[in-house]
């Protein structure tokens, strides 16, 4: 077998060992970092909706007080404020979605589906259960969610749910008397829910990987080609003209052939000049031989 | 629009109330009066209204008459004395913030917050003042008919008011308790900018008379006076002196007891 297949046998298994290899690790990685992208995304929905709920309860809501003496304001809700702003979000990222699922909601846009409601009976199963994370699929494609229980911790909330009597007139004016009342404190009335899609950011991980093997592959292959091409003019063929120079001189022709010219100084180069020399002293010898 | 004296003046804010002076809120306008104790009065487009006596102290007091508009009673504390004289129905509010409109004959009062105490005068065939009303009440009275108390402001009512009657009115009275802020553009007062009040109820009329008498010597003033006679009829002696000017012998004879005294003419 000769040396430049042989060389090649060796690059090619190393070459594929080390593709796989990187593959194998960078397919982890970016899997890893679009599953970190999603959840990371979910986090980042349920946090500006926490903050919008803030921002709504304690600046918001004071400000409509008083005309909330007039007609109801869902403006001045929490839960409102952050589907509204969340509503306005969908409209650039329709794949993405915040809800205040809710078991008996005033509003009965927040009354929550099947899945949803299962989700709440967990948390009222499980109360110090701090939140639940899962996969479905849905029409827009597979989707991550992130739930948090809604637990009504203060007397305040029940301001507005705890009778029909005891709550605004126009809030009861707005949404009737028979939703969104009868809560108490400490119970999980719902949980919010934030669903994004996973299906974008596993294509974008996929789309990089591919990227990156591809790269890989073409670099690995100019190195191929780069380390052939040198193993041939510095190694293969200087060595195969020596070699069939040696054979023709063993075989005492060719024996007045000028001297095998090479430049370089290495190995090959060592290997030629000490080949000259010994075909001088051949020569020589045979010439003393022809003499005596 | 503010009239003090005869003199007729552009708002500025900042401006002192006095007795007397009459206010007229331009079409799209808000004025708002507070008091020295945090209570204020808001004054939505069109309203008219006179201050009919402004008594200084430290709680919120002052008799006024309101021909018609929106007001917003904001502030009221127990100690306070207001009292707000309409066409319709007459408004005191004891405490907290009431909102008001009136126009046409009619009336709509909501209680935001606190106890308000409504008077008469009815209007004819209404018979359900006084009342008291508590808060989120909202009380109606159309002509002929009795008025009605009901447990939240109609849409209609809502929709009539001007948007800021809607939230907690502003204070700006501190930025104008050490600076005396004069009424701007002093025009003696024409007598349709008064009109109203030249025409209003005989108590508030006959004031007018005293108020408005060196007017009359205006001529356009004057011309309009005569033309308007029958509506304010206590004007016929300033208008016309010398029919009431006794001849010296029937004044004689009166003082013998021979002669009763003419009857004044009448329009």
């Amino acid at each position: 077998m000769k040396l430049i297949v042989k060389f090649n046998l060796v690059f090619l298994v190393v070459f594929l060992l080390g593709l796989a290899a990187a593959g194998y690790v960078s397919n982890q990685l970016l899997q890893k970092n679009a599953r970190d992208e999603i959840v990371l995304n979910a986090r980042l929905v349920m946090e500006s909706a926490l903050a919008t709920r803030t921002y709504t309860s304690t600046q918001v809501g004071p400000l409509l007080q008083t005309q909330m003496k007039y007609s109801f304001l869902p403006q001045s809700v929490p839960a409102y404020a952050a589907t509204e702003v969340f509503n306005g979000l969908r409209k650039t990222f329709p794949e993405y979605s915040y809800k205040e699922a809710t078991l008996n909601p005033t509003n009965p846009r927040n009354r929550a589906n099947d899945w949803e409601a299962d989700i709440v009976n967990q948390f009222r199963g499980a109360l110090d259960k701090p939140e639940v994370v899962g996969e479905r699929d849905t029409p827009m494609g597979r989707s991550f969610y992130i739930a948090r229980p809604m637990q009504i911790k203060a007397e305040a909330c029940l301001y507005c749910h705890s009778t029909v009597d005891a709550a605004p007139k126009t809030l009861v004016d707005k949404y009737g008397p028979a939703n969104g009342f009868g809560w108490k404190v400490n119970e999980v009335i719902g949980a919010q829910i934030v669903s994004v899609p996973t299906e974008v950011p596993i294509a974008r991980a996929n789309a990089a990987f591919k990227t990156f093997m591809v790269s890989l592959t073409v670099v690995f292959a100019f190195i191929f080609i780069a380390l052939n091409l040198m193993l041939w003019y510095m190694v293969i063929r200087p060595v195969t003209q020596l070699s069939r120079l040696a054979d023709q001189v063993s075989q005492g022709e060719n024996m007045d052939a000028p001297d095998f010219v090479v430049k370089s100084s290495d190995e090959i180069g060592v290997l030629t000049q000490s080949f000259n020399r010994m075909k001088k002293s051949l020569v020589q010898a045979m010439k003393m031989l022809d003499d005596a | 629009m503010l009239v003090r004296g005869v003199t007729r003046y552009a708002l500025a804010e900042g401006v002192r109330l006095q007795s007397g002076d009459i206010i007229e809120v331009g079409g799209k306008g808000l004025a708002q009066i507070e008091f020295p104790d945090g209570a204020a009065l808001a004054l939505g487009a069109g309203t008219r209204m006179l201050a009919v006596s402004m008594p200084r102290g430290k709680a919120a007091s002052g008799n006024f008459y309101v021909t018609q508009g929106a007001l917003k009673i904001s502030g009221v504390n127990r100690d306070a004395r207001l009292r707000f004289v309409t066409p319709v129905i007459t408004l005191q509010p004891a405490e907290g913030v009431a909102v008001a409109l009136v126009s046409g004959g009619e009336g709509s009062i909501f209680v935001e917050s606190g106890e308000t105490r409504l008077d008469g005068p009815p209007a004819k065939g209404a018979a359900t003042v006084p009342v008291r009303l508590k808060s989120g009440d909202f009380f109606t009275l159309k002509p002929g008919q009795k008025g009605v108390v009901a447990p939240r402001p109609s849409p209609a009512f809502i929709g009539a008011l001007p948007k800021v009657f809607l939230d907690t009115l502003p204070s700006r009275m501190a930025r104008y308790k050490e600076r005396e802020v004069q009424p701007r553009q002093p025009e003696p007062a024409t007598y349709a900018e008064v009109e109203t009040w030249l025409k209003g109820p005989p108590d508030v009329r006959r004031q007018m008379v005293k108020r408005f008498e060196q007017r009359a010597s205006d001529p356009a003033f004057r011309a309009a006076l005569i033309t308007n006679l029958r509506f304010h009829s206590e004007w016929d002696p300033v208008l016309y002196p010398e029919k009431y000017e006794k001849p010296e012998a029937d004044a004689a004879g009166i003082a013998r007891g021979e002669l009763a005294p003419a009857a004044p003419a009448r329009r």
